[in-house]
């Protein structure tokens, strides 16, 4: 897998991640949620995430900035944000990032805001702790910052709790907290599900729009492919807890090569459709991820499986025809063949 | 908000009437004669009807009851029988609850002020060895009862280490502050026990329930230590079941009140109580029923008006 990230030279990494795996303890054994992830993101770029459900989405990008409780949990492998490791280092060294460098805005904003402070408070508090302001001017930028995140008479709403706020405004109160102290990196685990239709463009909008003022580099974790097509410059497609396709975003859609990935666009009504498509009409089940089978992940789903498939698991490989579109399949789709190894 | 306001307070008087009319009923059932009580040894027949004429006692139930809603409404509490003969029952109030008060309110403020920190602190690890030994210190703590609790406290904080006053030295507030405070502390901490392990438990349970909700993880992002993520973000959504049995307790306090001021010679409330059932005064009696209703009550209005203030995503309502 490391001949992923060294045939990337492009000097400008910001995260950098090699074989990170996670795996939880649970009552019926160890689950390993993320397996053996390399991937790296340039700065300035946006990485989208899909996946169906579980797929592991949601560990991988916490993983990757040190976000997860560390109690029923072990890792390995190396991640890096700016060269700083965050796998397996002391809680205080994470606390140096977070906030400052790296930031994460969550899927439901109902629940990821503190319902009993209020929204300038939340804002205010980021500021104070990472950028040592005082309290008065906090409280300014608190306000300048929903002011530059669309909400309207931001004084007054600052002074809200987020019960009083619609789910678009509360989205918008996030992404401010999220943006506060000028992080570099995002993590947007579905920004916008549970958003109506219009309100999630706009949110979207607003993300890029911030994005581009300050060369912000993201993760988009997403359903919707539609998201997916038009506001990343790359591509992960995750099944049970691995990375099976990798790709620059309009290479994929030109000519994806897992099967995985194909069902996951067929069972899109349109590329263009802008609701949240959950991702769940591919036949059959993700495998059980205590007892994962042996070979490809897919294969007892995948309507190309030969015998090869439920023997052998396929490794991330690049293509011949694009070095940086990578699978792990063995017989991929649209003419992919893997590149020979030392190439 | 006005309309929430009168709705509680039609509520609260209705109560208050129920209350009174079956206690009224009750007590009338109780065993003893308050004549008997009252004449003691000058018990004659003629003294007897005398007296029962004099203070409505032989007029039927809902006239005798009707009769004390109308004083009682116009503040006419009249007079006690027979624990302070001939002395006026709104007196008696005014002088015995601030003790009781002053004690119930400072058993909360030490319930709650080691309830608090201890919560805070053993939530980090749940079923850590902190969180377990702590368990089974408040456990052991709400066992011992308060008849056994005031004279050990006595026992050590007065007579061996000697840094309380000992039994006996009350003075009010307005006499000596100080004083007032310092003999205040050995029944509040006597009484806090019983408090002590249901707030502990409850606000544990929401706290270690909080901490796995998403505004935790969304707090650690923003580069919070998890000291201010406790204290700021999961302590007060976390206070709606500890302040609502705060409120509860309150009504239960009675008997320990009693115990620690019969044991410390406390001028009481709970004294008056306990007397006025002992004696059959059924006027001061009936004073004290609708005391101990008119403050569990106002407190849970209190509490109710509080909660979604403490928790803005609590309706009024
Ligand atoms: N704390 C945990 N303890 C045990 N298992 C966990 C934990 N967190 C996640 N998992 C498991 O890890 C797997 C991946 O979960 P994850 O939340 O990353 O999926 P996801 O791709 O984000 O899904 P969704 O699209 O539903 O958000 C799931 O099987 C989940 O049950
Ligand atoms: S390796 Fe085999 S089973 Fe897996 S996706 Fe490719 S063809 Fe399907
Ligand atoms: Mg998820």
């Amino acid at each position: 897998m490391t001949t992923v990230t060294t045939r990337q030279v492009a000097s400008d990494n910001i995260v950098v991640v090699e074989n990170l795996s996670t795996t939880f303890a649970t009552p019926r054994g160890s689950l390993t949620a993320v397996n053996n992830v390399s991937l790296t993101i340039q700065r300035g770029m946006s990485l989208g995430i899909v996946g169906e459900s579980g797929s592991g989405k949601t560990v991988l990008s916490r993983s990757i900035i040190g976000l997860l409780p560390p109690s029923n949990m072990t890792q390995t492998g190396s991640a890096t944000i700016n060269g700083n490791q965050i796998i397996g280092v002391a809680h205080k060294e994470l606390l140096k990032l977070w906030g400052s460098e790296v930031a994460m805005i969550f899927q439901d904003p109902m629940t990821a805001l503190t319902p009993t402070r209020r929204v300038g408070d939340q804002i205010a508090e980021s500021l104070r702790i990472n950028l040592k302001m005082s309290k008065k001017d906090a409280k300014a930028k608190a306000i300048d910052l929903l002011r530059q995140v669309g909400i309207p008479s931001p004084e007054r709403r600052s002074r809200a709790y987020p019960n009083q706020l619609s789910g678009g405004m509360r989205q918008r109160v996030m992404i401010a907290i999220a943006i506060a102290c000028g992080p570099e990196f995002l993590v947007a685990d579905e920004p916008t599900t549970g958003l109506d239709v219009t309100v999630q463009a706009q949110v979207l909008d607003l993300i890029s729009e911030l994005r581009r003022e300050a060369n912000l580099t993201m993760i988009l974790v997403t359903h919707d492919l539609g998201v997916v097509a038009t506001r990343t410059d790359n591509v992960a497609v995750m099944y049970a807890g691995r990375i099976v396709e990798q790709a620059p975003t309009k290479e994929l859609f030109a000519r994806v090569a897992m099967p995985y990935t194909k069902g996951l666009l067929d069972s899109t009504p349109r590329i263009d459709a802008p609701s949240h498509t959950r991702l769940s009409s591919i036949e059959g089940r993700p495998p059980d991820l205590v007892n994962p089978p042996a070979g490809c992940p897919f294969a007892p789903r995948c309507t190309l499986a030969q015998d090869l498939c439920h023997k052998e698991a396929p490794a991330l490989v690049a293509s011949t025809l694009d070095p940086d579109h990578l699978f792990a399949c063995h017989y991929p789709l649209n003419g992919h063949a893997a590149q020979p190894q030392g190439a | 908000m006005a309309r929430y306001l009168f709705r509680r307070v039609i509520a609260f008087c209705l109560i208050l009437l129920t209350i009174s009319l079956l206690s009224f009923w009750l007590m009338r059932l109780l065993p003893g004669d308050p004549i008997v009580k009252h004449l003691g040894t000058s018990y004659t027949t003629e003294n007897a009807q005398a007296f029962a004429h004099q203070v409505g006692l032989d007029k039927g139930f809902f006239a005798q009851y009707f009769t004390w809603l109308g004083h009682t409404l116009t503040g006419n509490l009249g007079y006690s029988w027979n624990v302070s003969p001939n002395t006026s029952i709104s007196e008696i109030l005014s002088k015995t609850l601030p003790p009781t008060i002053e004690i119930a309110f400072f058993s909360q403020v030490i319930a709650l002020g080691i309830s608090i920190p201890a919560s805070v602190a053993v939530v980090r690890r749940p079923n850590g060895k902190l969180d377990r030994a702590t368990n089974v210190l408040m456990l052991s703590a709400y066992s011992i009862p308060t008849l056994i609790a005031v004279p050990v406290l006595t026992l050590f904080l007065c007579v061996r280490y000697n840094v309380l006053p000992g039994p006996s030295s009350w003075v009010s507030f307005a006499e000596d502050p100080i004083l007032n405070l310092r003999v205040c502390v050995l029944p509040a901490l006597a009484i806090s026990v019983a408090s002590l392990a249901g707030h502990f438990r409850f606000l544990r349970n929401d706290m270690i329930i909080n901490l796995q909700e998403d505004f935790v993880v969304m707090a650690r992002s923003k580069g919070l230590t998890n000291r201010r993520i406790l204290w700021r973000h999961v302590l007060r959504p976390s206070s709606v079941t500890l302040l609502t049995s705060v409120g509860l307790t309150i009504g239960g306090l009675i008997v320990g009140l009693f115990v620690a001021e019969v044991y410390l010679s406390i001028p009481g409330f709970s004294t008056q109580v306990i007397a006025s059932v002992d004696t059959s005064d059924y006027g001061l009696l009936q004073a004290c029923i609708m005391t101990i209703a008119f403050i569990v009550i106002s407190i849970q209005l209190i509490v109710n008006f509080l909660l979604p203030i403490i928790d803005p995503r609590i309706a009024r309502d």
